[in-house]
């Protein structure tokens, strides 16, 4: 089968005041067609920017040290910007985190809507972006009405929906959701969560979504890829790595999830703190918080195994099984 | 439209809008119907000079027998089209300028932001006076030397304003997107940013109208036009047995600006806060 996304060694660094952080750090990953990959790990272990990188949205103080991006047949790292500004968003396109500040507040959504169709096809009629428009706003289950609103007239589940459909807005075949349901409440989540699934199927999407909230990738990926600063830790299909993890963290990032059929107990977190990305230690990245530490790790970086369909970075597999 | 009645509904709770307003508007009618409303020629000489007001000559006459009356509601014309015309360029260019050097930063944001530090630093009156000094003093000339004078305080709101939306999302989006970035600048930055250059204005035609009445009052105004600050230079002689010639004008000249500085207080109050704060609700 044909990957659609071929990530290989990617490497990206924020230059910060004569300080190197050490983003994301030789990360290779491969997503087939029709297959959503869910990214999971803490705040800062570098899934956003990750996934900036894939689409070549990286702020200013970041660089690409070394790596490739294969998308769709495009070699996006070694691309022009020129180039990436004609394919992003036609072919590929990402939704973004904090909706409520993404959209213009002084121009009405469709102004904001038909800007994308317009630009990426040039010849396009009136009427085709109208009819298109209507039909992006049933699949995201919105009144017709929101097109003529201006964004500070929407609910926050109301944008987010938008983002949604502005991002489909040329029918791409990638989507990256970045964040995309983070700041709404549960029972919108689950909403707009069924909805992309619909969409998922209806558009034959191949996707990636990046979350810290284990329970949206448990809906909607097939795979998992369990990050921790900056490194991937492990990566296989999604029921595997949520019943059986391979690696100390992502057996600790499972049961840190608050569970409803227990009595009322503690919750397990996982003490600590992520490390100092601008000194990467000697050893294993996560050995300073990881129960089943010994010398070796502190002293040696484990190397990605593979086993079948499923890689993990870590000396422990064994122990973490039993 | 549901934001523009938004907007006008938020302005007139704040009673210094309503005030400022009122006056404006009253300012503007007299500026606009001068003609029905004045009732003599504004250089119209007649054979009572220096007389007091009364109910011929409701602010009396200056000393070649004038109507003040005529005269200050003419003169309504010269400073608010002054007004209109200096902060409108002040407006236009200090966008512009502090737009582009805000969201191209680098080299020419250095250069710009040093050029718009040293205009505030020069008393800018004096500047003006010399500016006049030589090159005449015609009515146009002393807008658009008022206005060119002016814009650095815009330009550096417009900066400031550009460099915190060029890191919202909405840039970022509009970016990914495929949007160039002279599209982002006037769709995006210019549209969103412009509230607080906007109010600012307001404040700077108060002051435009200020200046125009102060270099009349030096005598560098134009010769061929009645202005409230020729009136007051005109009256100084006779000020001292004839009050009603410069207290009028005077009286005019501050309700001018302070309406002025009561709409930019009221903009300030409508557009600031609540339009760049979507995410409050």
């Amino acid at each position: 089968m044909n990957p659609i996304l071929e990530i290989m060694n990617l490497t990206v660094r924020y230059k910060i005041k004569n300080k190197e952080i050490h983003a994301v750090e030789d990360i290779s990953l491969l997503v087939n067609k029709e297959e959503f990959v869910g990214i999971v790990g803490e705040s800062g272990s570098g899934k956003s920017t990750m996934a900036h990188a894939i689409v070549r949205l990286l702020p200013p103080n970041a660089y690409i040290k070394n790596g490739r991006v294969n998308l769709l047949g495009y070699d996006l790292i070694n691309m022009s910007d020129e180039e990436v500004m004609k394919v992003r968003w036609k072919d590929f396109s990402i939704v973004f985190q904090k909706s409520m500040s993404a959209l213009s507040p002084v121009h009405r959504i469709d102004d904001q809507m038909m800007e994308a169709i317009k630009l990426h096809n040039p010849q396009i009629s009136q009427q085709e972006i109208e009819s298109r428009l209507d039909k992006l706003l049933q699949m995201v289950n919105l009144p017709k009405r929101v097109l003529k609103s201006y964004p500070h007239e929407l609910s926050g589940g109301m944008m987010q929906r938008v983002m949604i459909a502005l991002a489909l807005v040329n029918f791409p075949k990638f989507v990256i959701f970045d964040e995309a349901t983070t700041a709404l409440d549960v029972v919108t989540q689950g909403q707009i969560i069924e909805e992309v699934r619909q969409l998922v199927k209806e558009l034959s999407l191949t996707g990636m979504v990046i979350t810290h909230d284990i329970g949206v990738v448990n809906e909607l990926c097939d795979k998992i890829a369990v990050m921790y600063a900056g490194k991937l830790v492990e990566y296989g299909p999604k029921s595997d790595i949520i019943h059986n993890p391979y690696h100390p963290y992502t057996k600790a990032l499972i049961s840190s999830l608050p569970d409803f059929i227990k009595e009322r107990g503690e919750f397990a977190g996982i003490p600590g703190n992520l490390p100092d990305l601008s000194q990467l230690p000697k050893g294993c990245i996560f050995a300073p918080r990881c129960p089943l530490a010994d010398e070796k790790c502190f002293e040696q970086v484990p190397s990605l195994l593979r086993n079948d369909d499923r890689q993990v970075a870590c000396f422990k597999v064994k122990e973490v099984k039993t | 439209m549901r934001k523009f009645g938004d907007f006008v509904r938020r302005y007139f709770t704040n009673p210094y809008g309503v005030v400022g307003f009122a006056i404006f508007v009253t300012l503007l009618c007299f500026a606009i119907f001068a003609f029905y409303i004045s009732p003599y020629k504004p250089n119209a000489l007649s054979e009572d000079v220096l007389s007091p007001p009364s109910y011929k000559h409701p602010f009396g006459t200056d000393h070649l027998g004038r109507d003040i009356f005529s005269r200050v509601v003419y003169g309504t014309r010269v400073s608010l089209s002054v007004g209109f015309v200096a902060a409108g360029i002040s407006a236009l260019l200090g966008i512009f300028i502090g737009a582009f050097s805000g969201y191209y930063g680098g080299i020419v944001d250095e250069i710009v932001s040093k050029i718009i530090d040293s205009f505030l630093m020069i008393p800018i009156f004096f500047l003006i006076l010399i500016i006049v000094a030589i090159f005449g003093s015609n009515l146009f000339y002393i807008m658009l030397v008022i206005g060119l004078t002016t814009w650095p305080s815009n330009a550096r709101i417009m900066r400031a304003q550009t460099l915190s939306l060029k890191e919202r999302g909405l840039v970022k989006i509009a970016k990914s997107i495929g949007e160039s970035n002279i599209r982002i600048l006037f769709s995006h930055i210019i549209p969103n940013g412009m509230y607080p250059v906007v109010a600012n204005s307001a404040l700077q035609m108060g002051g435009a109208i200020l200046t125009e009445a102060a270099l009349s009052f030096l005598g560098l105004g134009d010769p061929n036009v009645t202005s409230w600050g020729k009136m007051i230079n005109e009256a100084r002689t006779y000020m001292s047995f004839a009050w009603w010639t410069i207290v009028f004008p005077g009286i005019f000249t501050i309700l001018a600006v302070v309406a002025f500085s009561f709409i930019g207080d009221g903009l300030q109050h409508t557009l600031y806060p609540k339009l760049s704060g979507v995410e409050s609700e």
